[in-house]
């Protein structure tokens, strides 16, 4: 072989250097492209600063303005029904003899302390929150937990908006609302200029998407569908109005029709239902702040809403950390990694009072209406729990008192129904049981119980044993339940603890698969008991697994569903939670007060009466941390 | 080669099992001494017998009921009847064992060939087995256990009792101080010595009735693996090929189980029941012994000895644990003692999760939890004792493990 360097590899060569100048050359062209596009980038940065500061200026402008027309139209008045109220900046409640309602207001509502009207308050500062757990959903409507929806409160907005202070509903997105007199009929009329965060205006059409969305069968959020199941329609009536009609009147009708997130159908646009929950991760919506990103394991990071078509929102960031230790979360607080926690009891106790503490971060305990409540649930299947004699004896036996004092430190209430003691749907005449072991040790006997030879109570042949269901890991609850171990075997109780996993334990409260179980719900600002305590939420795996049955109870529940007329409502409320308190099918423990330390260097951070609101805390502009 | 040997007859066959039998007893008496010798076996196996000790006798120990007392005129036994079921065999099983170690010393002073000895000794095994049964059996059946509604500490403190006649401590495992006043994580005082837990119950009489649950869990869950473990190895070892090979696959796919992770989620499912727990640990750690019987069965089974027993067409079970198992059986003692150091760390392990024990039961994992739950403020004064308690017992077991090794091992055995 001889290795003459022939044309073939000249060729080869040439081409060789052919596609070597050839690569050079287009990493040249690259690069002066992206010299070219950054400079083009810069440029627009400039231009955005340049839009943004004048957006500043023209919402400072507009919030002077208003807060000037505030100054004009002084306080304004209470509303009392069959009357009209035209307050002088505009806004309109008027209740029409007939039952109808209708409420507009030309500029969206202001916090009840809003933090604009503070001589010190300043935008700007980041607000970084601990959510806990990472969110698996943070896509509307079909979110799994808590805390999607915790990511969801600043970024999606609906029609109308609850008032903090008073519970009123006051328009958002609408404009105006109007509610007719039989209840079957919710007009919305939108604001003009709405606004998504991508800029893409807001219009009738999305609030006739979100509505659908949320009405197909497929996408993934069942529990939700159901509060809609009496919404027949939402029909667009103009490009500002829409419309929606029931076929049933019901008392909070307005709190989930109002309380639609809207969501833009230009992004969540689907075909087939899967699709739709498939974008669990996308989450767009016409609020103060939207997402900036979602490091996986560690934050979600929302950003001001520089579109933002309301006021300007008041911070630059906000922050959600994922940290599920307390203690963790609790050292970062000291730290001021992050700006608010949630401290257990103990903690709450030990440093509310520690004055150097106290001086650095802000402490805040507040009782909420929708805190919800712990209970002690009987099965009232099971003969020992058959009559209320019993259950009555066996709530004296616990001491709810001291356990709200010893095991709880004092941050905790006393309740006697479902209803939340803070509002009018309580009624503060029905008293809890008191606490009276010797009382309730008559009232077993008086119910035909008596001691058996081996000290046990027997009746009728059925021992007086059974077994507390309760989930794990709360050692609060786990020692709550330890004392009440303790109670009712000094009354010749016998009871075992079980703890099981929390999906287990729900498990088996949907099969019935219990004696006693021990628990809380959540709560909410009125309280429907239908839910829980009507005879027809028994079938089909129900809420109401103790199997509450009483046919008076359930008239009046569904009589006071109907009423839309609040005082007439109360006044059934009250008559239910009789009969509820005197049947006692469940032990009512006690509600949670909220327990919350913030930085100090947030201001206007006094809770409203349905809780903390930390979109209307500010940092003052000495004291921002972040810029 | 076998079927050469068919011709002999079964006293020919007796002979080598015989002397195989009187040299493992004298060996036994060998290693035990050398296991005697060093001062830190004997520490350690004195530890353990002290915890034996206290699990069995606690209800005499730390109880809220007095042993006896005069209410209303009457003489009462409260302690007596409210002890349980479990408080009774319990007792009945101690007492049988303590006689049984009693008979044996002495028997082993008589006067007598081994092979009487060792008859007399299975004798008295025998009955006081058989008896411990019955009487267990008998509590079970015909006792329950009695409600006491009484509360002792509050009829004391109104002077209601007279000559009462209490426990060294007044504290049951469940007692708790009354709510009124917080008495809950209190610092140690001259009533609670280690102070109290969450509910104010007594941090001592906790740890001592914290005692049961350890030894339960480490004797039973092991006592359950070593009788798989002998026989699933006996078997490999002894058969080879097929069931060798196929056998050690499914102990691989065992040991590929991760042990914790199926309590937890057993526990999930089926909640917590602590006998539950010792059978699943028991099911799931046999295949270390397996591993080892399987070995020293392989290397036996070539011996002499084991041909002649074939040979003498003695059947399967006798071949397999009457002659091979007694000669290899000393590994396995070993890898036990360490099994239960680990089965009482994993149930440490699960109570410190907080899905061991049922409430109101003291284990010393769940005092550690309650002590330093992560959702609240470390106390370290509730966590010194179980922890330190837990770390010695785990340390005990390993130390007489070590100790047997070491005694066993023929070339550290250098006798006398």
């Amino acid at each position: 072989m001889d290795n003459r360097f022939t044309l073939k590899d000249f060729i080869f060569v040439i081409l060789f250097f052919v596609v070597i100048a050839s690569v050079v050359l287009a990493i040249y062209q690259y690069s002066y492209q992206e010299d070219r596009l950054n400079g083009l980038k810069v440029e627009l940065q400039r231009l955005n600063e340049a839009q943004k500061q004048q957006l500043t200026v023209l919402t400072d402008m507009r919030n002077m303005l208003r807060d000037g027309v505030r100054t004009t139209s002084g306080v304004e008045s209470t509303t009392q029904s069959n009357t009209t109220q035209a307050s002088a900046d505009g806004r309109i409640r008027r209740k029409n003899p007939d039952g109808s309602l209708y409420v507009y207001y030309p500029t969206p509502p202001k916090s009840p302390r809003d933090p604009r009207a503070a001589s010190d308050f300043s935008a700007g500062d980041w607000l970084v929150r601990n959510l806990g757990n990472e969110p698996k959903v943070i896509a509307p409507f079909i979110e799994k937990d808590y805390y999607g929806q915790i990511v969801h409160d600043p970024v999606l907005e609906s029609l109308i908006a609850q008032n903090p202070e008073t519970f009123e509903y006051e328009p958002l997105l609408a404009e105006s609302f109007r509610q007719s007199a039989d209840g079957l009929k919710f007009t919305f009329k939108l604001r003009n200029g709405l606004t998504f965060s991508d800029g893409h205006p807001l219009t009738v059409d999305d609030v006739v998407f979100s509505y659908n969305t949320v009405m197909t069968d497929g996408v993934d959020c069942a529990p939700l569908r159901g509060y809609y199941e009496h919404v027949k329609a939402c029909k667009k009536i103009d490009d500002r109005t829409v419309e929606f009609t029931m076929d049933e009147p019901y008392f909070q009708a307005m709190d989930f029709i109002g309380g639609l997130t809207i969501i833009p159908q230009h992004i969540y646009k689907f075909d087939k239902p899967e699709d739709f929950n498939r974008m669990g991760a996308i989450l767009i919506g016409s609020g103060p702040y939207m997402i900036e990103k979602w490091d996986r394991g560690q934050q979600i990071t929302l950003v001001r809403n520089e579109h933002y078509w309301g006021e300007r929102p008041t911070f630059d960031r906000v922050v959600m950390k994922f940290i599920q230790n307390p203690q963790t979360a609790f050292h970062a607080f000291e730290n001021e990694q992050i700006d608010a926690v949630s401290p257990d009891p103990e903690q709450f106790t030990k440093y509310s009072k520690d004055s150097d503490f106290t001086k650095k971060f802000t402490v805040r305990l507040f009782p909420r209406p929708n805190a919800g409540y712990a209970f002690l649930g009987y099965n009232l299947t099971k003969p020992m729990f058959k009559d209320k004699q019993t259950r009555q004896a066996l709530t004296m036996l616990i001491d709810r008192k001291a356990i709200i004092h010893t095991f709880l430190k004092d941050l905790a209430m006393e309740i006697t129904s479902p209803f939340s003691t803070l509002t009018p749907q309580n009624d503060p005449s029905i008293k809890p049981w008191p606490y009276d072991p010797e009382v309730a040790r008559k009232k077993l006997a008086d119910a035909g119980w008596k001691p058996g030879d081996d000290g046990v109570l027997t009746r009728d042949g059925v021992r007086f044993e059974f077994d507390l269901s309760m989930g794990t890991g709360n050692p609060v609850a786990e020692r709550v339940a330890n004392y009440i171990k303790e109670q009712f075997e000094k009354a010749g109780i016998r009871m075992r603890i079980t703890p099981w996993e929390f999906a287990v334990f729900t498990g088996r409260l949907d099969e019935r698969n219990f004696d006693a179980a021990f628990l809380s719900w959540s709560g909410s600002i009125e309280d429907d008991p239908y839910q829980i305590w009507h005879s027809d939420s028994i079938k089909d795996k129900g809420s109401n697994f103790v199997g509450f049955s009483n046919k008076e109870a359930d008239k009046i529940i569904e009589e006071a569903r109907r009423t839309l007329d609040s005082d007439k409502r109360m006044a059934l409320w009250h008559k239910w939670q009789a009969i509820i308190a005197d049947e006692q099918p469940y032990t009512f423990l006690q509600a949670p007060k909220d327990r919350q330390f913030i930085n100090g260097r947030f201001k206007n951070t006094e809770p409203y009466k349905t809780g903390l609101a930390p979109y209307d805390w500010y940092v003052p502009a000495a004291q921002q941390k972040y810029h | 080669m076998t079927e050469l040997h068919n011709i002999a007859c079964s006293a020919t066959a007796e002979v080598p099992s015989l002397a195989a039998e009187s040299r493992a007893a004298a060996y036994w008496t060998v290693v035990g001494r050398a296991f005697r010798r060093s001062w830190i076996n004997r520490l350690a196996s004195g530890w353990i017998l002290l915890i034996i000790l206290i699990a069995i006798i606690v209800p005499f120990l730390a109880n809220g009921s007095p042993y006896t007392v005069v209410i209303d005129g009457q003489r009462e036994f409260p302690l007596f009847r409210n002890l349980t079921r479990a408080d009774w065999i319990i007792l009945v099983c101690g007492s049988a064992a303590a006689i049984y170690a009693i008979a044996h010393w002495r028997i082993g002073k008589r006067p007598g060939t081994n092979e009487e000895v060792r008859a007399t000794r299975v004798k008295w095994l025998l009955s006081l087995l058989l008896c411990a049964a019955l009487i267990s059996a008998g509590i079970w059946e015909l006792k329950h256990d009695y409600l006491d509604v009484r509360d002792y500490h509050a009829l004391a403190k109104q002077g209601k009792l007279q000559d009462a006649v209490f426990a060294p401590l007044r504290w049951g495992f469940a007692d708790q101080e009354p709510l009124d006043v917080d008495h809950t994580f209190d610092f140690p005082t001259h009533d609670h010595v280690l102070g109290t837990d969450g509910n104010g119950r007594d941090a001592l009489a906790r740890l001592l009735w914290g005692a049961r649950i350890v030894l339960g869990i480490g004797l039973i869950s092991e006592v359950i693996a070593l009788v798989i473990g002998v026989m699933y190895g006996a078997i490999m070892g002894y058969f080879v090929g097929t069931a060798d090979i196929l056998g050690m696959r499914f102990v691989e796919i065992v040991e590929a189980i991760p042990t914790l992770f199926l309590l937890i989620t057993f526990v999930a499912i089926y909640g917590r029941n602590i006998y539950m727990l010792m059978v699943i640990i028991g099911l799931t750690s046999w295949t270390g012994i397996a591993r080892f019987v399987r070995a020293e069965f392989l290397r036996i089974r070539a011996l002499d000895y084991v041909t002649a027993a074939r040979a003498a067409g003695l059947p399967l079970s006798s071949i397999l644990f009457r002659h091979m198992l007694p000669n290899g059986l000393t590994p396995v003692i070993v890898t036990f003692t360490f099994g239960v150091a680990a089965a009482v760390t994993s149930e440490s392990i699960l109570s410190f999760l907080g899905i061991g024990v049922e409430p109101p039961t003291p284990s010393w994992g769940s005092m550690l939890n309650e002590a330093g739950n992560p959702a609240e403020t470390f106390r370290w004064w509730l966590a010194i004792a179980p922890g330190f308690l837990i770390f010695l017992t785990v340390f005990a077991y390993n130390i007489i493990g070590e100790g047997l090794r070491d005694a066993i091992d023929p070339r550290l055995n250098k006798v006398q």
